[in-house]
């Protein structure tokens, strides 16, 4: 039903709103009615990021992760290593990654993991552009770093037959108890890894 | 009668999807049918339901009953993991059209057999050495179950307006080649083939395949185990029952796409090995 009560300019921006992943129309209202009382500074670069996210960001023609510049940062960083090609889902898993300041090498984002039951397939993510960057030479291992869920499995064992003729060294992150994990709870799966993958001390 | 707040069920995964910030839908087959669960938090790495919860993973579970909403996932526990199907790209394709076919012919009916089979299957296709003949097999059997059963036995073929029902025996000999047909739901003699007007849906069918056929559709699956089951009866195979089931289910099945896509890249792939 149409309010006649609420401004047409209002009402779109609701609509706008309630597009967004995790957003439903409570909380649409909630988020414009601020932006209505608040301050109209936030409002306003508010406004100018999404427009710089839209008309700046692309990505980069080499890794595929989202950037300002193309190469990425990353790419164009003379002292990583481009011998170790870290190969991620998602832009964020490189960011966590990134967190951890211990990866020094270069990356390559798929955009997504395979998933043929809700029609995610290969020609759907980077794969191809992963196999023409290893044709060209240069590179020696590649990590496959998809997310240890069934989803990320399937994505690397389906890599695995895909790169595997190319003759690079394929790894696999290590696997095992997550910090401030709890033992009893941890998952057959996992302790076997775990167990597999002790270290002496 | 008051249900009860908290239940517990066994069954296997064989759907999830990502929901909200951390958590994830879970599609659980159990012998009491089909169930769309919520399982809160599973995404974080603290997760104590995470591992338990894996897809074609058989594990026990603590729901909570929630009005209106989902069911919510209290506790999870997991009994068979099946790490093989995890581990391997054709496998845990095979898998996934496994679960396909089980949620597209059936609704949330409670099934004991459904639910037996399905997870019969899951545990043969991560041992068994081929695992395109599980999925042959697992075909015949879950037709039959959704009311789909195809005659393989009789010719279901008509000749001057009469049923021909002719037995079908073929041997490997046979010089004719035999016919499948969708729409009449079965096999057909060489002679109904020949005499019948050609359809896109009516396909060939050699002496081997409609013996293989018959033998899935009457046998238990370790009586077969043992004989040779040649590549290329698995692709002819793999043609013919595409056609039948997306006859059937008027939907093609999406895990289909993997699968050809993956035999087409190992094709392409074996000449350097």
């Amino acid at each position: 039903m149409k309010n006649v009560a609420i401004p047409p300019a209002v009402t779109r921006l609701i609509e706008t709103f309630s597009e967004l992943p995790g957003i439903g129309p409570k909380t649409a209202s909630r988020l414009t009615f601020y932006h209505l009382r608040g301050k109209s500074e936030l409002a306003l670069s508010l406004a100018k990021e999404l427009q710089n996210l839209v008309e700046k960001t692309r990505f980069c023609s080499i890794c595929y992760n989202v950037t300002e510049e193309d190469p990425c940062p990353i790419c164009s960083d003379e002292s990583r290593d481009k011998k170790v090609l870290c190969v991620v889902a998602e832009p964020l898993d490189l960011l966590a990654l990134e967190r951890t300041e211990q990866y020094t090498g270069s990356y390559h984002v798929l955009h997504g993991a395979l998933a043929p039951l809700e029609g995610i397939f290969a020609e759907d993510l980077r794969i191809k552009e992963l196999e023409a960057r290893l044709r060209k030479g240069g590179v020696e291992e590649v990590i496959l770093a998809t997310n240890p869920t069934s989803e990320g499995d399937y994505t690397a064992a389906y890599l695995l037959t895909r790169l595997k003729p190319l003759g690079v060294r394929i790894t696999r992150l290590g696997r095992g108890l997550p910090m401030g994990g709890d033992l009893e709870y941890a998952d057959a799966v996992t302790l076997t890894r775990a167990l597999e993958a002790r270290q002496e001390l | 009668m008051a249900q009860q707040k908290l239940y517990q069920v066994e069954g296997v995964v064989l759907g999830r999807r990502n929901y909200g910030e951390a958590d994830r839908v879970i599609i659980l087959l159990t012998a009491g049918g089909r169930l769309a669960l919520l399982a809160k938090g599973i995404r974080k790495p603290h997760s104590r339901k995470a591992g338990h919860l894996e897809l074609f993973s058989r594990s026990k579970v603590l729901i909570s009953r929630v009005t209106n909403f989902w069911d919510i996932i209290s506790q999870a526990e997991v009994l068979t993991t099946r790490p093989g199907i995890q581990a391997d790209f054709q496998r845990g394709t095979y898998a996934r059209y496994v679960g396909e076919l089980a949620l597209r012919f059936f609704e949330q009916e409670a099934n004991e057999t459904l639910y037996t089979l399905v997870d019969s299957t899951l545990t043969l296709l991560e041992n068994a050495e081929k695992p395109e003949r599980v999925v042959c097999w697992y075909e015949q059997h879950l037709l039959a179950l959704a009311g789909f059963r195809p005659e393989w036995r009789h010719c279901v073929g008509f000749r001057e307006g009469q049923p021909c029902q002719e037995e079908l025996h073929p041997r490997p000999g046979d010089q004719r080649p035999y016919g499948s047909a969708p729409e009449q739901g079965g096999a057909l003699c060489p002679d109904c083939l020949a005499a019948g007007q050609p359809s896109g849906l009516v396909s060939r069918l050699s002496p081997s395949a409609l013996s293989w056929l018959q033998a899935f559709q009457e046998r238990e699956y370790s009586q077969l185990a043992e004989f040779d089951f040649p590549s290329k009866t698995a692709t002819e195979l793999r043609r013919v029952m595409k056609r039948y089931i997306s006859y059937h289910l008027e939907w093609q099945p999406r895990t289909l796409r993997a699968l050809n896509m993956h035999c087409f890249s190992i094709l392409r792939s074996s000449p350097g090995e």
